[in-house]
């Protein structure tokens, strides 16, 4: 019987391993080049109408306790009425070390909201459970809203 | 996907068992479509929690396939260099992507940390099992190149051995060697099917009616913070964990060994109540058998193992408990624990044999859980500084020595901690004996089922979760 | 060595010894089971809303590949098989009842006392965030100086009907806690409730047994106890309360799934002569009462009392005098507040938790005499809410 070799399968394998391995490296990191604007305007066309306003830089830091200088750029949108909690921050960070901070931050925010509005409005109070709080490599996207689902859609698709 | 989950319970194993009966084992009879079937039930079952990470051991499976199929055809031909070179090649790989996918992070943390250097760490999470396949593979491929076995021919064979879901996320470490005729052979019979999954039960209930309780008291304690701990709490807290971890592992065990019996396999024993030892040297060959096994049959043995020079097999046994601590996980506090056990055993081999065989058997078990109770608290602390805190509150640096907190916990758990302390020993295997085979099966014809009812109450009500319009 | 080889072998035949074909009726109970609970959970019909949980269960999730991807589907999976669960109201009922029968007293943060009385966790004294909230109130007391202030914290169940806590539970003295409280107010008259509370005649029925709120016999107590301190005249207006419903099963209830007591809440009438008008600032929604009995047939029946909480509310009156009253409150205030309504020309409250301005603003705008300050200990100790309404 006539050996078989065996080593161009091996190599294609170890390829594949470190092709996984780059491939799973670029996923965790995530990141973008687009500046704040690029990324959040197809974003925003997703809202409907009244559902959210754009707020200041000030209200973000009233609200999530982060620190602007950390940040690239950050936008926030809210409703006005304290009858509803649907809201939408997307902040592009200085440095992707930063993201977990900024993830507690945004986490601590919606405990505080999920605590508020418990007894308020089970509804409101549905919407912060099913809240999305993302990282991809230097943005945080973190959305309240019936349909966050859509919006994170479209913000993935705007990376 | 977990066997303590709805998920599997209501949908995966059902649905697996009649497929797997059906057309495997009533229409087909063929043990090719009993291991397909099985294959992508286990391969559904990993991309369940780890849908990514399935590539990876996709991966894994075909490397080590086809390096095996090499390395026996070289050894065949009496090419020992190519064999020996493969060997290694195979052995770097696995080591490669276990040290990749789980010590990467924290060897860099470590880099970072003493030198100052601005590292980032990668922070990837750890796919599930990869401890366990990895090892799995490893005997493989070590028991191939010692000329143990021969390589499988077939990869849907192999890939069943990788990947086969009652053993795949938390063990037991099933060596090929052992299950290599079972592969391609075996036969399922209702004797087989009904201890499988009697034993299945039980371990189910070892998780989800004893840990899961246990857990909740001792994750209560810990919330509580060391600063105002009794002496009394914290030996209540860390009592609760010990026979949490014992019920949570064991009854993993017990459920994958079970699991294994409904489809025709027997793996190895994991557990030989370890709570019950005498020394450490007798607990670590009742604790997680197929861990110790493996770093016998792999890593002391070829060391030269005890039949060295005693600093040479000092410095081997060091070796194979840092080992085992790592193999744990990538953190301070898992070394630690290693190197701990390592040094236990090593004072009880050299230093304190002699005066072991003078010692009442009650004093000897009372001296050895207090040791493997002071390990658990190096194994589940968070950091090192709780770890350090804890233990000095169970030995009396505490605010005080009881406190109404230690009592109220003592008094609403104690019926719990006997039930579980009794389902620890083997107590249920003297009843057995006692009651004689007839008596003993009616019990356990009642018991069986109650015990699942009690596994789907327990479960489910771990899901209630009232919307609560609380504190206001 | 022979003995030990001869336990191993009993150890690891004793079960092969003892399967016959009992293990073999028992595993096939359990086949069956598993097999029914399968078809059972996927054939029945989804249920949308819990009574006991209060809440809206997991619908089908739905597949799509990102859902997959990062794991969502999965969890979402889990979830809906749990929530649809046939019989699930009953296994987790059942639950409970194995959980007091092994003797446990706490479940899920809530103890478990005598009599079918549950008790919320007291809460602890932190010094730092007890601090920020004096320091506000301080800041109050010192800006407006003409302005009354004055401050109630009621005590909590745990600490009046102690002798029905579980033995042992880790409790507070709430009594101190409230009194160190108050030692770090300026210019406030501190109004001590625990004494009259203690004192009463029947301790037992100045709480709810399933709910953490108290009830209208201790709110009765404190009202004598807060009038007399503000200077008012509680024998002017004579009221009766009238029982509205005997099927209250509150939030400790709720919580920890034990549904064993029923309660009875009771509103204060009206005195005859006394006309008044709500606004619910924020909702822009105006009223002649501050009942809303629609709430008695919900499951959170408290909230009959104002309809629950709001971040502002007026209430103008048409009574004889012309002060004006502020009330900063939890929800313990609003069963009070409508035995205040024949003392005050206007009473503005405030629930510093859902109101996000300054209260500067209402005093000054409503130019208010009296400031109140009306909490339960458990929630006063936790609050950072208070801290930044005022600088």
């Amino acid at each position: 019987m006539k050996p078989k070799n065996y080593l161009v399968p091996e190599l294609l394998l170890v390829a594949a391993l470190l092709g996984f391995i780059v491939w799973i490296c670029i996923l965790n990191s995530g990141g973008t080049q687009k500046s704040i604007e690029e990324v959040s305007a197809p974003v925003c066309l997703v809202l409907t109408d009244g559902q959210m306003n754009k707020k200041t830089n000030t209200d973000a830091i009233k609200s999530f306790g982060i620190d602007l200088d950390k940040t690239e750029g950050l936008v926030y949108y809210a409703n006005d009425s304290v009858m509803d909690v649907s809201e939408m921050l997307i902040v592009k960070l200085v440095s992707a070390d930063d993201a977990q901070e900024f993830r507690t931050a945004i986490q601590n925010r919606v405990t505080d909201q999920e605590n508020l509005y418990k007894n308020y409005a089970p509804d409101q109070y549905a919407l912060l459970e099913d809240c999305i709080i993302k990282t991809s490599g230097n943005t945080v996207f973190y959305c309240t809203a019936k349909n966050a689902d859509e919006l994170y859609e479209a913000y993935k698709k705007a990376l | 996907m977990v066997f303590s989950s709805a998920t599997f319970l209501i949908i995966f194993l059902p649905l697996t068992m009649v497929l797997y009966y059906l057309v495997g084992v009533l229409i087909t009879k063929s043990t090719a479509v009993k291991n397909l079937i099985l294959l992508v039930a286990s391969l559904i079952f990993y991309a369940w929690g780890e849908p990514i990470y399935i590539i990876l051991m996709l991966i894994s499976i075909c490397f080590n396939f086809v390096i095996g199929k090499d390395i026996d055809q070289s050894k065949r031909m009496n090419n020992r260099r190519k064999a020996k070179m493969l060997f290694v090649s195979a052995i770097v790989f696995n080591l490669a992507v276990l040290g990749f996918f789980k010590y990467f992070n924290f060897l860099l943390e470590n880099i970072a940390n003493v030198t100052g250097a601005g590292i980032k760490p990668l922070n990837l999470a750890l796919p599930v099992g990869i401890s366990f396949y990895t090892f799995q593979i490893m005997s493989y491929i070590i028991d191939l190149y010692k000329g143990n076995i021969r390589a499988q021919r077939r990869l849907l064979n192999f890939a069943l051995y990788v990947s086969l879901f009652p053993q795949l996320i938390a063990g037991p470490i099933v060596k090929y060697k052992d299950i290599a005729d079972q592969l391609m052979y075996r036969k399922e019979n209702w004797l087989t099917y009904s201890k499988g999954l009697n034993r299945f039960v039980f371990g189910l209930s070892k998780k989800l009616i004893l840990a899961n309780t246990l857990g909740s008291v001792y994750a209560a304690v810990q919330e509580a913070g060391c600063d105002n701990m009794s002496v009394l709490t914290a030996w209540i807290g860390i009592i609760c964990y010990t026979l949490q971890i014992y019920f949570d592992f064991s009854g993993y065990s017990d459920m994958a060994i079970g699991l294994g019996g409904i489809f025709g396999f027997s793996f190895c024993e994991n557990f030989n109540y370890p709570y019950i030892a005498t020394s450490v040297t007798d607990f670590w060959r009742r604790w997680h058998m197929s861990l110790s096994s493996w770093f016998r049959d792999y890593v002391y043995i070829p060391l030269g193992g005890n039949r060295c020079a005693v600093p040479r097999v000092i410095l081997n046994l060091l070796i194979v408990w840092l080992l085992t601590g790592f193999w744990h996980g990538a953190s301070w506090n898992f070394i630690l624990w290693g190197v701990y056990y390592g040094i236990l055993l090593i004072l009880e081999k050299y230093v304190l044999a002699g005066l072991i065989k003078k010692v009442p058997v009650i004093l000897k078990w009372l001296v050895t859980m207090i040791c493997v109770m002071v390990g658990w608290v190096l194994f589940s602390a968070p950091t090192l500084e709780v770890a350090i805190a804890y233990i000095a509150a169970m030995f009396g640096y505490a605010v005080s020595f009881v406190d109404s907190y230690g009592v109220f916990i003592l008094f609403t758990n104690f019926a719990l901690l006997v039930i579980a302390g009794l389902c620890a020993t083997p107590l249920y295997m003297s009843l057995s004996g006692m009651l004689g085979g007839k008596k003993f099966s009616k019990v356990m014809l009642a018991v069986t089922p109650l015990l699942f009812l009690l596994c789907i109450i327990f479960m489910i009500s771990e899901t209630y979760n009232p919307f609560l319009y609380f504190r206001f | 060595m022979k003995t030990v080889n001869a336990n191993d072998r009993n150890i690891k035949k004793a079960p092969d010894q003892n399967y016959g074909p009992f293990e073999f009726i028992s595993a096939m109970t359990v086949t069956l089971m598993l097999l029914l609970v399968c078809v059972f959970t996927l054939a029945g019909q989804d249920r949308e809303y819990s009574e006991n949980e209060n809440r809206n269960l997991a619908g089908k999730p739905i597949f799509s590949l990102s859902s997959v991807m990062d794991g969502k589907f999965m969890e979402d999976m889990d979830s809906y098989l749990s929530d649809q669960f046939v019989l699930r109201d009953a296994l987790v009922r059942t639950r409970t009842d194995i959980d007091i029968f092994i003797g446990k007293r706490e479940i899920n943060g809530v103890y478990i006392g005598k009599k079918h009385y549950l008790f919320e966790k007291p809460s602890e004294y932190d010094e730092k965030r007890v601090k920020r909230t004096t320091d506000t109130m301080n800041g109050i007391s010192a800006a407006y100086g003409e302005i009354r202030n004055y401050v109630a914290i009621a005590p909590n169940s745990s600490e009046i009907l102690s002798d029905y806590m579980p033995s042992n539970a880790p409790s507070q003295n709430q009594t101190e806690q409230i009194s160190k409280v108050y030692s770090n107010l300026n210019g406030f008259t501190c109004i001590d409730l625990c004494g009259p509370l203690k004192n009463a005649d029947d301790p037992a029925a100045l709480y709810y047994k399933t709910d953490h709120h108290w009830t209208s016999e201790a709110v009765d107590i404190a009202y004598r106890k807060i009038a007399a301190d503000m200077g008012l005249d509680p024998s002017a207006y004579s009221y009766d309360n009238l029982a509205v419903t005997n099927g209250f099963q509150g939030t400790l209830a709720s919580s920890s799934g034990i549904f064993s007591a029923k309660d009875t809440i009771r509103i204060p009438t009206c005195p005859q002569d006394i006309m008044y008008r709500v606004t619910y600032v924020n909702e822009g929604k105006t009223c002649t009462t501050v009942f809303d009995q629609s709430k008695l047939s919900e499951k959170s029946k408290y909230d009959v009392f104002f309809g629950g909480n709001f971040a502002q509310i007026m209430i103008e009156t048409n009574a004889p005098s012309d002060r004006v009253l502020m009330v900063v409150k939890d929800s313990y205030a609003n069963s009070l507040i409508p035995l205040l309504i024949p003392h005050f020309k206007t009473i503005v409250v405030v629930d510093p938790r859902y109101y996000t301005d300054n209260v500067q603003e209402i005093i000054e705008r409503e130019e208010v005499t009296d400031i109140l300050w009306l909490y339960n200990a458990n929630t006063f100790l936790n609050d950072t809410s208070i801290y930044g309404k005022f600088n």
